[in-house]
């Protein structure tokens, strides 16, 4: 299982193939693109964009002197026709610089790419929302070779798409950055912090109400006031822990290390490791966390890697709560009781 | 524009319901199903009754889920809405969210009832494929989920859109659909909508009114309500449907700076937030006034020829 890790300068490839990482990915803005659309909106990042295309091709040169991989990034979820026309320029300047892949979010992009003779090989990004094996087999047709699950599944639902669909390579997310909705039926903007900023951390109030028209009991007033609060705790575990570290100097967001072993069995190629605007420590330290991770289920197997990833941060309580799991059905442990107190609500599948 | 008695005159009216009582409520009573029946029934308010004559008829029903799999009817009330629609003489779509390959089994089992030539509105590529490949007598139809757009509610000018503009118009998009002979899209109205978002000269279009959609989750916060802690917000964690018995109403605080001083941010064109609410996993927005004179002109241009309301699926909404 390889490790892939992102990049916003050059300098970053051999550092993060030191820790651990086996394939890299990055953006990069062409000037043209600037002037023409004056928005940086390539593949959704304002920053941490490589600057030039200087630097992708000395990337492309340092990631396969080392033997590694370099994935350029063109995964915004929609483009003009006339924006569709200038990435096919920039995926034909990556081509001649043998690059390795492009990760595409639209599928127009997709269809557009797939259609030529490219070297490079195509992933359908996360932004596709490619969770199931029909879907997968669309991707594949329209010329896609690997598919980046969407941040929201489960493993057992990998796995199924893993065995109806030999043909192509799968990629999982393992660390960092999480979405509080599903990232490819999100159409808002992050905007900047003094207009609300992104629209999940946004100060949105509710006020629920029940449809028949009656007035919420003192009951439910309750279970809708505990849900709000549990709900809160759960997003600033999305956000990395109210963005913040372990005392041991690692670092929180969403995590599925402890899942790493049965990803590897669901036959996953590669785990995803996001962040590419991240700074460089952080990215370090991300791919030593998953490396360690690896190198353990491979020398002493899936039991010691898992309890490896669950007291890497030393902080069991926040593996505990699973409010910080890409994957939190590895983690659960259900008491009798409590599948008898949900047994009509929960699809237990899975644990 | 045309009169309000006339812009409807050529326009296929849909009406979009997720319940089988509201189906029932709607269809067992009434003979032909006009606009004013449902803003009674269904507890609309401020329909634009300038702009569209209330005694206009339905003439289609979409049932289904189209946010969520969970919301996706069993065979047996597929069957009993079904028959209801045709008593009426209605025409049928089926309305389909994006799925995992679970509920892809369950939609097998509902394309294998649906008569020949019934529309299935897609909202994952995969079930266009499934279509395709094994049910050639329906009509897909792709849905407003797969024609992405910015619709942030929140945004304070026209400016942003320009950055991240959609690509809906694209050719290559339309060559996509060409290949696997879509004839109809369809459409949210964008926040700051202009006629021209509206073209398609290649295919049918149908909008949606008066709501659009900002997002939506796999995880639902509403659904979470009555699992475990360690249960809540996983992906495709369970419920017990409390979409159906509930909704939110949702704004923003105060904290919200009003008057931005960024200099790329048009005066003239700031706006407050569009009115939102969240029903189950997902936000959706209110047309502002003027976003519904831009449809009406749409369809009084003949660009859009299919309008579909939403029924059931809103704040509004109360079961008697």
């Amino acid at each position: 299982m390889k490790i892939t890790a992102p990049i916003s300068r050059v300098e970053e490839i051999q550092l993060l193939s030191d820790a651990g990482a086996d394939e890299f990915y990055c953006s990069v803005v062409p000037e043209s693109w600037t002037a023409q659309f004056q928005t940086s909106a390539v593949s959704r990042r304002a920053f941490g964009n490589l600057p030039s295309f200087d630097d992708l091709a000395r990337a492309i040169v340092v990631a396969h002197r080392l033997g590694k991989k370099l994935h350029l990034v063109m995964n915004s979820q929609h483009y003009t026709g006339e924006q569709l026309t200038c990435l096919l320029e920039l995926a034909t300047v990556f081509d001649s610089l043998e690059g390795d892949a492009v990760i595409v979010g639209d599928e127009t992009l997709l269809a557009l790419l797939g259609s030529h003779s490219f070297n490079f090989a195509i992933h359908a990004s996360s932004i596709a929302s490619c969770r199931n094996s029909e879907a997968a087999k669309f991707h594949h047709e329209l010329g896609a070779d690997r598919i980046i699950f969407p941040r929201n599944m489960k493993i057992s639902e990998m796995e199924k798409m893993a065995i109806e669909c030999p043909e192509l390579e799968f990629e999982s997310f393992v660390l960092n950055d999480g979405c509080v909705f599903e990232e490819g039926s999100c159409h808002t903007i992050h905007l900047p912090g003094k207009l609300g900023g992104a629209i999940c951390l946004d100060n949105y109030q509710s006020i629920e109400q029940r449809v028949d028209g009656e007035s919420l009991t003192q009951e439910e007033q309750l279970a809708f006031r505990l849900n709000d609060k549990q709900y809160q705790s759960w997003v600033w575990y999305r956000f990395g822990n109210g963005f913040s570290m372990s005392k041991n100097g690692l670092l929180y967001g969403p995590c599925g290390l402890c899942a790493v072993p049965r990803l590897a069995s669901a036959g996953v190629t590669s785990v995803k490791i996001a962040g590419r605007d991240a700074p460089t420590a952080r990215k370090i330290k991300s791919v030593e966390m998953v490396a360690q991770v690896r190198q353990t289920l491979m020398k002493s197997g899936s039991d010691r890697a898992k309890i490896l990833a669950r007291n890497m941060r030393e902080q069991p309580k926040h593996c505990q709560v699973g409010y910080m799991c890409y994957y939190p059905e590895v983690r659960m442990k259900v008491s009798e009781k409590s599948i008898e107190q949900s047994k009509s609500a929960i699809a237990i599948l899975n644990i | 524009m045309k009169e309000t008695s006339e812009i409807l005159h050529n326009v296929e009216i849909a009406l979009t319901l997720t319940r089988e009582d509201a189906v029932e409520q709607l269809l067992v009573q009434v003979k032909t199903v006009t606009l004013a029946d449902c803003i009674d029934k269904f507890n609309w308010q401020d329909f634009p009754s300038h702009l569209y004559s209330t005694d206009s008829l339905i003439n289609r029903i979409y049932f289904g889920g189209e946010f969520c799999e969970r919301l996706l009817p069993d065979k047996k009330t597929l069957l009993r809405v079904l028959s209801l629609v045709k008593k009426n003489r209605l025409d049928f779509s089926l309305i389909t969210p994006i799925v995992s390959d679970q509920a892809l089994v369950r939609l097998e089992q509902l394309f294998s009832i649906l008569p020949a030539n019934s529309e299935v509105i897609v909202n994952d590529w995969g079930v266009l494929r499934l279509l395709r490949k094994s049910y050639s007598k329906l009509t897909p139809v792709i849905g407003r989920q797969l024609c992405k757009m910015i619709k942030d509610p929140r945004l304070p000018s026209a400016q942003w859109l320009k950055l991240y503009p959609h690509g809906v118009q694209s050719g290559p998009f339309h060559k996509l659909l060409a290949k696997f002979e879509i004839e109809r899209l369809e459409m949210d109205v964008p926040p700051f909508a202009e006629s021209q978002d509206f073209n398609s000269p290649e295919h049918e279009l149908s909008v949606h009114q008066p709501f659009g959609f900002s997002l939506k989750g796999r995880m639902c916060k509403i659904g979470a309500l009555q699992l475990d802690e360690p249960r809540k917000f996983g992906p495709g964690h369970g419920c017990n449907k409390e979409c159906l018995q509930y909704s939110s109403k949702i704004s923003r605080g105060c904290s919200t700076e009003k008057t931005p001083s960024n200099p790329q941010l048009s005066s003239q064109n700031k706006t407050e937030d569009l009115k939102a609410f969240q029903q189950g996993n997902t936000m959706f927005y209110r047309h502002s006034p003027a976003m519904t004179k831009t449809l009406a002109q749409a369809l009084s241009q003949d660009k859009v020829n299919r309008i579909i309301f939403e029924g059931d699926w809103h704040e509004d909404y109360r079961t008697h």
